[in-house]
Parts: C-alpha cells; sequence; structure tokens
C-alpha cells in the first residue's frame, strides 16, 4: 500500500528537524571542546583531556534534543499548525472525509514550513563569534607560551607531599632488662670496639679542598668580666652541728692523719 | 456535507435562536453540543432567564418531534411513558392498546424536572440511556434521535427532589444559564415590551442531517496528546481529596472528548483544540463532582473547583 503524501510529509518534516537539531548539537558540543581545549592549554592539561567531557557533553546534549524532536514542536514554530499537526500525526493512517480534509489542509500549510526557521541565527551567530574568539586565544596562549598553572610539576608536588605522621616509637625500647640485647640502644658491639683501636688515617693535602696553609688569623672577641666584686667565704653549718660531739675528736684526728700521709 | 457547510448551518441556527433569545450565546452553543453528541443536558439557573425558551426555539428549528414535561409532585411515571387503555373496536370488542406518553418525542423538554418525584424521575431513565421504554412486558425503542433538554432551578428547594447523582450523570452536560449583561437585557425589555412582530421560525435542520450532523462529531480527529489530557482532567478529579469527595466517572471521560468534538463542529475545525477540552470541562464535570466539606466551607463552587482542575 503506497504511503499517503501526509505521511510523507511527516517523515520529511521529522528528518529535517532532525537534522537541523544534530547540527545544532554539533555547533553546542564544538563550542564546549573548544573552550574546554583552552582550558586544556592554560592548565597544560595533556589536550586530548578535553576530548572527553565534550564527548559525554555531545552524548548527553544530542540524546535530550533528539528527544524532544516531536510534532509539537513543530507546532510551536508555525503556530498555524496549532494541533492540527499533531492531529494529523496521530491519526493520519485513518481514513474519513474530515480527516481527510484536514490532512489536505495541513499539507497545504507545510509547504510554507523552511528547514531555515528552526536555525536560530542569533544564537548560532554568538556560537561562532565565542568558536573564532576562542579559537585566537588558544593560538596566542600556545605561541606566547601562557600558562597558569603547570599541571606535570603540580602533580609531582603533591606526589612528593608528606601529611604530617606521628613519631613511629618503638614502646619495647623504653624498658630496660637485664636481659635485653642492648645493641639497638648502643649500637653494634663490633662497631663500638673500633673506639679503642688505632685508626691509620692520612690526610692527603692534594685531595682536599682544604688549604692548610691559608689560615685565617683568630677572630678577636671581647670577653665581659663575669667574676664578682666580693668573694666570701664561709663555712658550712651542717658541717659542725651535724657531727656528734664525741665523734668530733675523732674526726678532727682523722683528717689530721690524712694530711700527715 | 463538508465542516465548512456545518459551520454555515449552525451559524444560521444561532442567528435564528437569536431572534428569540437575546445573548446566552455559551448556553445555546453547549446546547447544540448535546444535540450532535446525541445526549441530555440539563440547564440550571434562576427562573425567568429563558430556559425553557432556548429549548423551545432550538426545537422549532429542528424538524423533529418535539414534546414537553412539566414536572410536578403529583406527575406519575406513566404520564411519561404512557400506559395501556382499553380501546373498543367497532366490532364492540375492547382491546388493550398502548398510549405512548410524552417520551415518544426526538426532543424531550422536561421542564423543571427537579420538582418531579424520584419514581418520574427515575422513569426516565431507562429512556435516557437505552433509549427505549419499558411498560408492563413490552418494551418500546424510541426514535432516534433522542435527547432530554431539561431545566431546573437552583433556588426554591422546597417540595423538589434534587436528581440522585445517578441520574445526573445521565445528562452529558450540566448548563448554567447566567443572567443577561445591562445591553443584553435592555434590548430583551426592547423586544418583549414593544408591538414588535413575532419573529417566525422555520425548521433548518433535518431529522436526517441532524443524524449525519452526529455521525460527523464522531469522526472529528483529535490528537493522543489532547485526549490523554481530557482523561488527565477527570481522573485528576479523583485525586484532589482536599477540594472533591467523590471525582468524575469515566463516563465523564467520554462525555469531555465527545462534547469537544461536537465544539470543534459547530466552530468549523476539523480537529479538538485543547481550549475546547478546557471549555466543555466545566458543563461536562460541574454535576459529576461532589465537593468536600473544605471546598463548601471556603465557599467554593463546582466551577472553582474545575478551575483548579485545568491549571
Amino acid at each position: 500500500m503506497p504511503v499517503k503524501p501526509i505521511g510523507q510529509a511527516l517523515r520529511e518534516a521529522k528528518r529535517a528537524v532532525m537534522q537541523v537539531v544534530l547540527f545544532n548539537s554539533f555547533i553546542d558540543t564544538l563550542v564546549v571542546f573548544m573552550l574546554l581545549l583552552l582550558g586544556c592549554t592554560l592548565l597544560t592539561f595533556p589536550r586530548w583531556y578535553a576530548l572527553v567531557p565534550a564527548a559525554v557533553y555531545a552524548f548527553m546534549h544530542t540524546y535530550g534534543n533528539v528527544k524532544e524532536v516531536s510534532f509539537s514542536s513543530i507546532e510551536a514554530k508555525f503556530p498555524a499548525l496549532k494541533e492540527q499537526l499533531i492531529t494529523v500525526a496521530d491519526n493520519w493512517k485513518e481514513q474519513n472525509e474530515i480527516i481527510d480534509a484536514l490532512n489536505q489542509e495541513v499539507l497545504q500549510k507545510m509547504r510554507e514550513i523552511r528547514t531555515s526557521s528552526f536555525l536560530n541565527f542569533g544564537k548560532l551567530t554568538r556560537e561562532v563569534a565565542v568558536m573564532a574568539i576562542v579559537s585566537f586565544i588558544i593560538i596566542g596562549s600556545a605561541a606566547f607560551n601562557v600558562q597558569f598553572l603547570d599541571f606535570k610539576k603540580a602533580v609531582n608536588e603533591i606526589r612528593e607531599f608528606k601529611p604530617f605522621q606521628e613519631y613511629d616509637i618503638n614502646e619495647e625500647l623504653l624498658q630496660y632488662e637485664e636481659s635485653q640485647n642492648l645493641s639497638e640502644i648502643l649500637g653494634n658491639k663490633s662497631i663500638t670496639e673500633l673506639g679503642a683501636q688505632q685508626l691509620n688515617l692520612e690526610l692527603n693535602p692534594l685531595k682536599s679542598d682544604v688549604d692548610i696553609g691559608k689560615v685565617n688569623p683568630p677572630e678577636e672577641r671581647q670577653f665581659r668580666e663575669v667574676a664578682p666584686s666580693e668573694i666570701k667565704a664561709t663555712t658550712d653549718v651542717s658541717f659542725e652541728e651535724q657531727i656528734p660531739k664525741q665523734y668530733q675528736r675523732i674526726v678532727k684526728t682523722y683528717f689530721k692523719e690524712i694530711t700527715k700521709s | 456535507m463538508k465542516i465548512e457547510e456545518a459551520k454555515k448551518t449552525f451559524d444560521y441556527i444561532f442567528s435564528e435562536l437569536n431572534k428569540v433569545i437575546v445573548g446566552q450565546t455559551e448556553v445555546l452553543k453547549e446546547v447544540s453540543c448535546a444535540v450532535l453528541a446525541d445526549s441530555h443536558a440539563l440547564l440550571e439557573g434562576y427562573p425567568g432567564l429563558a430556559k425553557t425558551l432556548a429549548i423551545k426555539t432550538l426545537a422549532q428549528l429542528l424538524d423533529l418531534k418535539f414534546s414537553r414535561i412539566q414536572n410536578t409532585p403529583d406527575l406519575m411515571p406513566s404520564d411519561v411513558t404512557g400506559t395501556y387503555i382499553i380501546e373498543e373496536t367497532t366490532a364492540g370488542k375492547r382491546n388493550f392498546k398502548f398510549q405512548p406518553g410524552p417520551i415518544f418525542a426526538n426532543v424531550v423538554l422536561a421542564d423543571e424536572i427537579n420538582r418531579a418525584t424520584p419514581k418520574t424521575q427515575s422513569a426516565m431513565l431507562e429512556a435516557m440511556q437505552e433509549h427505549q421504554v419499558t411498560v408492563g412486558n413490552t418494551t418500546f425503542k424510541l426514535d432516534e434521535p433522542f435527547f432530554v433538554l431539561a431545566t431546573q432551578n437552583p433556588i426554591e428547594q422546597e417540595g423538589t427532589y434534587p436528581l440522585p447523582e445517578a441520574q445526573a450523570d445521565r445528562f452529558l452536560l450540566k448548563i448554567r444559564v447566567d443572567y443577561p449583561t445591562f445591553d443584553e437585557e435592555v434590548e430583551i425589555v426592547n423586544r418583549f415590551t414593544e408591538d414588535a412582530k413575532k419573529a417566525t421560525l422555520k425548521p433548518v435542520l433535518s431529522k436526517d442531517s441532524l443524524q449525519y450532523l452526529q455521525h460527523m462529531t464522531r469522526l472529528i480527529p483529535i490528537a493522543n496528546d489532547l485526549k490523554k489530557y481530557a482523561v488527565q482532567l477527570v481522573t485528576s478529579s479523583r485525586q484532589k481529596k482536599n477540594l472533591i469527595e467523590y471525582g468524575a466517572s469515566p463516563r465523564a471521560s467520554i462525555g469531555l472528548v465527545l462534547a469537544s468534538k461536537a465544539r470543534a463542529l459547530i466552530e468549523g475545525r476539523k480537529y479538538v483544540s485543547k481550549d475546547d477540552i478546557n471549555k466543555m470541562a466545566f458543563p461536562v464535570m460541574r454535576h459529576r463532582i461532589v465537593l468536600s466539606f473544605e471546598a463548601e466551607r471556603q465557599g467554593m463552587h463546582a466551577d472553582d473547583v474545575i478551575k483548579t482542575l485545568i491549571k
């Protein structure tokens, strides 16, 4: 059964609107991609990083726009077709004198539809202008090596950054036990014994950066007198008083004998 | 007949009606919608607003059998449907013969329907719904087209029997007849107080033409979105529990789409618009919803509630 002219017209109208919607989505995606590319250039991100969010945006934006393509959206652009196009679209397979008359009327009005009327020229001009400006900025920033941030350096700094750590103290070391191996505290015993041995070290002045012959004169320093102005000796009270009287003679004799020897 | 011709016919009918009725354009349009939808209409308004005159005049323009039932509390069902009477033949033999009541007409004007007892009101139920009348053991088919155009006034509730919901639901539309505007009233006074020549009306629509227009009404296409919108409007009346105690039945959905199609035809359109649905939602739904106490407390009427549903 051949498709009715109204059926063909409806398909063509939908196809035309779909093409315009896809074109609009492509331009929108291009603008977003250019802005992302500019961001990557200024922040020294790898340029392909702009592709991923642009692709996600392209998918979501196009999906949303394509979903909205309906005869109601065409009617919104052409008030003369208001409620007629959706009625025809829902009933074009039916056949009666009223529907046929309505199909003819709608077909007549659809001839006046121009695909260009679905293009928003104002928006399109703005988007092209934005793309041109962003392109110049990208070229300029690349030529003059304008960078707001070195991405690689920032990543390395982040990697090297160590946050505050608590001291890792082995609690066992703080407790002393007779049987404990003290090498962890005092070091290797074999190394400590090195201290008793004679070291045969020879300084080769030729291999040293130090010029022994070139000795600077000693630095003169002024010392402040710290000695007290008055010195006085006193005996310790406790020395006398704490020795019981019966032992005082013995102590005195003891000290005399010592001095004699 | 084309849509354009149908519009011309209705324009002519309205111009003829305006020779008798001043204003009330919307009322006349809604009554015509009920006629085109092959259904019944209930006109409600205060006394003296030309409800009965409007129906009588419309009936004159249609080349159909017209009858009038003046409802009173002592009106019996048999007065409406008809009854068997004894008839004596020339040979002297007596036979029972069915004497049809006023319901056996194409256009029935049931004036002040709420004055009839519930028994008499329900006698009309079968006729309205089934387009048939059962008397005794015999069922009589009514002649097509058949529609009841009833009137009632909202005041003087004493000694009246308000239509039960089941019977009110049989009416496709409940048309509210409002007071005329000041200029219209001046025109009414001029027309009926001067010795002007009484307008003579000739039938415009034959039975066949009317039935064809009723057939055309059903052929008017409607977009699926608008059909869903109409159904949503009716179903939302069942969900708005704060304002509506009982919502409209699926019969209201059928009625709303059909009445919208009829309105589109009267206006000469080959499709139903959202505006048709919004306008017809009032007469289709106002007698099918029961307001809640809260809505009544707020002083709301059925039309106010329907307005909130349309929003």
